[in-house]
């Protein structure tokens, strides 16, 4: 099982999206794949016509007193099951603090489901917070969407500094483009020649396209309604390069 | 994570669209694409998983190929991963818990497609007010095939209806409302109707010895259907031992080879004289050539054992003895592949069953040709017996290694011999009495094949020098190695006086008598 976190502290960067259609794709090859939707704005619950509450709350899912499994809900593709969200998310960082070790909470939680599930994706809010630590702790691979812009590259700077800062072992921090527009000049240039610090960056980027918007409308990812879409063709590639490196 | 799920049979005349018309009129369905998927399940040649209770299978629907896995008879398949290729062996699948647990099923042996199912499916999802999926449907078209060039049949069409997760109650109101309207839940799974409908018997082309005899049954007749089994398991394992990867094959022919002999040898004077003398030394041959390609898989089935028997530092030094043994196996497969397909071999199996096939002839039979089957066997039962306990008394701690090779042959042709008739004898009894046998004929088979591989890995390693250029640190290996198989054949050996005396022990003695002696019928010429 591989757990893989789609993570930025700004909001709006696509990372809802980018967890939605990456985890589809996954399903459809056939592998048994769950997404965790952490966001109490729950815009993946929504995607995927899912009511975001956690029968007796967050808390208790979190602290381990109500079982994770009973939460899981089927979506509409085979392979694809959702953990809802619930708005008790937002007080996720006290949730985890009232737990004997806060970091590994995540990680102890998703453990039982190895046997169930090829990959794990987690939807994760935009923040930086012991919540986010806990998140770090579970993850394999941390997808950091940036928009190519000077703010968002200044935001991808302060994870990286926190990354050295801290010690998370196997975590291993992939950052890609999002919502890129090539007719700006400035996202053309930060596209085609990454900044230094930006190591390990995918060389799929995500464009910025109307599809991505009427997900919303749709509630499905851009490969099931839109699948010939750009948008959705750049999903497709982003997850033929990770495949493999998620196998190593 | 189970998911509830039933499959209905749907009647005869009931159409897809019919079918959507009549959920239409209770529940909101979105149509998906029709999808055509290939399962193809996978078993040992000898059923080892259908055996255990589960099944193997692996859907190909063009894009993408999934592998599923049923625990028990009744068990939901599972999805497991997506291979990269069609399974073969457990040691070559991804580590974990599903490999250890093929491994244990499967040991050495390879799976290979049994039955091929291709299958048109229509997906049809029922939604709730939200236009989310809550159940869904899948109507399957299945026709069947075995594997090859095997002939298609379909089944009828069936209607699986499985709950999505965490939304039990939608599909608990379908299933009712299937059962309502006269669908009745399918009884058999898929693979069994798949067997049912290509005439497969899991376990059809099994290579394990089991011949139901009449005791009054005339000697020859009795004879040639045991040759006849023999044969027949023989020739099933002749493809398996060309493409030479599933090294059971070999080792299954060649006990049926071994059994041939020793059946040619020990049943006397119930089949002409002239072709038992043609048969033994063509099956001499059958031995011969099969036999150093099974040399050669043992060592190296048994090669983990020998890197676990030297020290950890040395163990990547053996390295180039495997390398050896793969490349002299690869030469010696050939070898025996071009015999098997020689003009001797086919007439061989032709010849040997166009004579066991065929009626005996009516005046000029052997001496033992027309006696009943069972006091012939009583009889050569209890002379083996007596000559194995003989041959053992006469084993002191001094005697040399071949007089214990003898006492094993003996005890093999015993065993074969009790295998063959052990359809005329008490079930429990001559059962008990195999495995008295069977635990003397593993000391003596350890011990000698302890003797064996010392004499091979000394012959090897002159070999290894002679081909090229051996390094010193892998004869070292193979010398310590040497030492260690040593070690063990003296712990066989002196275990042997304690194994021997088991079989040999009055009680045991008594109960052979008591099978083999002296519930020997008052003898009868049999009838035709």
């Amino acid at each position: 099982m591989k757990t893989i976190a789609i993570y930025n502290i700004k909001g709006g960067v696509g990372k809802t999206a980018s967890a939605v259609n990456l985890s589809y794709l996954a399903a459809m090859q056939g592998a048994r794949t769950l997404i965790w939707d952490l966001d109490p704005q729950a815009a993946t619950s929504y995607y995927f016509r899912v009511k975001p509450r956690i029968k007796g709350g967050g808390r208790k899912l979190v602290e381990g007193k109500s079982d994770l499994e009973e939460a899981i809900r089927g979506t509409d593709y085979e392979y694809l099951d959702l953990l809802p969200a619930d708005f008790t998310y937002r007080d996720m960082d006290i949730i985890l603090e009232h737990t004997r070790h806060p970091t590994r909470r995540l990680h102890k939680l998703l453990k039982p489901l190895a046997e169930n599930y090829d990959y794990i994706f987690l939807d994760c809010p935009p923040s930086i917070s012991s919540a986010s630590e806990s998140v770090f702790a579970a993850a394999d691979v941390l997808l950091v969407p940036t928009i190519p812009t000077t703010l968002s590259l200044r935001t991808f700077k302060q994870i990286r500094k926190f990354f050295r800062q801290q010690e998370f072992g196997r975590l291993e921090v992939l950052p890609f483009f999002a919502m890129v527009d090539r007719r700006k000049q400035m996202h053309r240039l930060i596209v085609d020649h990454p900044p230094d610090f930006m190591t390990n960056v995918l060389q799929t980027s995500i464009p910025y396209a109307s599809e991505v918007e009427r997900m919303g409308v749709h509630r499905a990812p851009v490969g099931d309604f839109a699948p010939s879409s750009r948008a959705a063709r750049s999903y497709s590639e982003m997850w033929n390069e990770l495949g493999p490196r998620l196998q190593q | 994570m189970h998911t509830m799920q039933t499959e209905f049979a749907v009647p005869n005349g009931i159409t897809y669209n019919k079918l959507l018309a009549l959920l239409g009129t209770n529940y909101r369905l979105a149509t998906r694409q029709q999808k055509k998927i290939v399962r193809t399940i996978y078993d040992s040649f000898d059923w080892r998983l259908y055996s255990n209770g589960a099944a193997l299978e692996m859907h190909d629907d063009g894009t993408t190929r999934q592998l599923y896995w049923r625990e028990g008879r009744d068990a939901e398949l599972r999805p497991l991963f997506n291979p990269k290729q069609a399974p073969g062996f457990a040691r070559d699948l991804p580590a974990g818990g599903f490999r250890r647990q093929l491994e244990a099923v499967l040991k050495m042996r390879e799976l290979v497609p049994q039955v091929k199912i291709d299958t048109r499916q229509n997906v049809v999802n029922v939604l709730n007010a939200d236009d989310k999926t809550v159940v869904r449907i899948h109507i399957d078209d299945h026709s069947i095939r075995p594997p090859g060039d095997g002939e298609s049949c379909r089944i009828a069409r069936r209607m699986v209806v499985r709950a999505v997760r965490g939304y039990p109650k939608p599909y608990q109101r379908l299933v009712d409302f299937l059962h309502q309207r006269k669908f009745v839940a399918a009884k058999n799974n898929l693979l069994w109707l798949a067997l049912a409908k290509t005439g497969r018997v899991p376990g059809d082309n099994s290579s394990r010895f089991s011949l139901r005899l009449d005791p009054e049954m005339r000697a020859d007749l009795a004879t040639r259907e045991i040759l006849l089994r023999l044969l027949n398991i023989m020739q099933s394992n002749e493809a398996g031992v060309c493409k030479g990867t599933d090294t059971e094959h070999l080792h299954d022919f060649r006990v049926s080879v071994r059994r041939t002999r020793s059946a040619l040898s020990q049943i006397k004077a119930v089949l002409p004289e002239a072709a038992v003398q043609r048969f033994k030394t063509e099956f001499g041959w059958l031995g011969q050539i099969t036999t150093p390609t099974r040399d050669l898989d043992v060592y190296l089935l048994s090669f983990d054992d020998y890197r676990e028997r030297i020290p950890e530092h040395a163990r990547a030094d053996l390295k180039p003895l495997h390398d050896f043994l793969l490349a002299h196996r690869k030469l010696e497969q050939a070898s025996l592949v071009s015999a098997l397909k020689s003009a001797r071999y086919r007439s061989l199996v032709k010849d040997w069953r166009a004579l066991l096939e065929s009626s005996p002839p009516g005046e000029g039979l052997p001496a033992n040709a027309l006696r009943q089957v069972f006091p012939l066997a009583d009889e050569r039962i209890w002379h083996l017996y007596t000559r194995a306990l003989k041959q053992g008394r006469a084993i002191g701690p001094d005697s040399p290694a071949p007089a214990l090779h003898e006492l094993r042959k003996t005890c093999k042709k015993l065993r074969y011999l009790m295998e063959f008739f052990q359809s005329l004898y008490p079930a429990r009894e001559i059962r008990l009495l195999i495995r008295v046998l069977k635990s003397l004929q593993e000391n003596l088979g350890q011990f000698q094949d302890y003797e064996v591989q010392v004499a091979t890995l000394k012959r090897f390693s002159h070999q290894m020098v002679e081909e090229g250029s051996v390094k010193p640190d892998t004869l070292l290996a193979m010398g310590m190695l040497i030492e260690r198989l040593e070690d063990s054949q003296t712990l066989a050996r002196l275990e042997f006086a304690e194994r021997f005396n088991t079989f040999a022990a009055d009680q045991n003695i008594a109960h052979f008598r008591k099978i083999f002696v002296e519930t020997r019928p008052v003898e009868q010429e049999a009838e035709a």
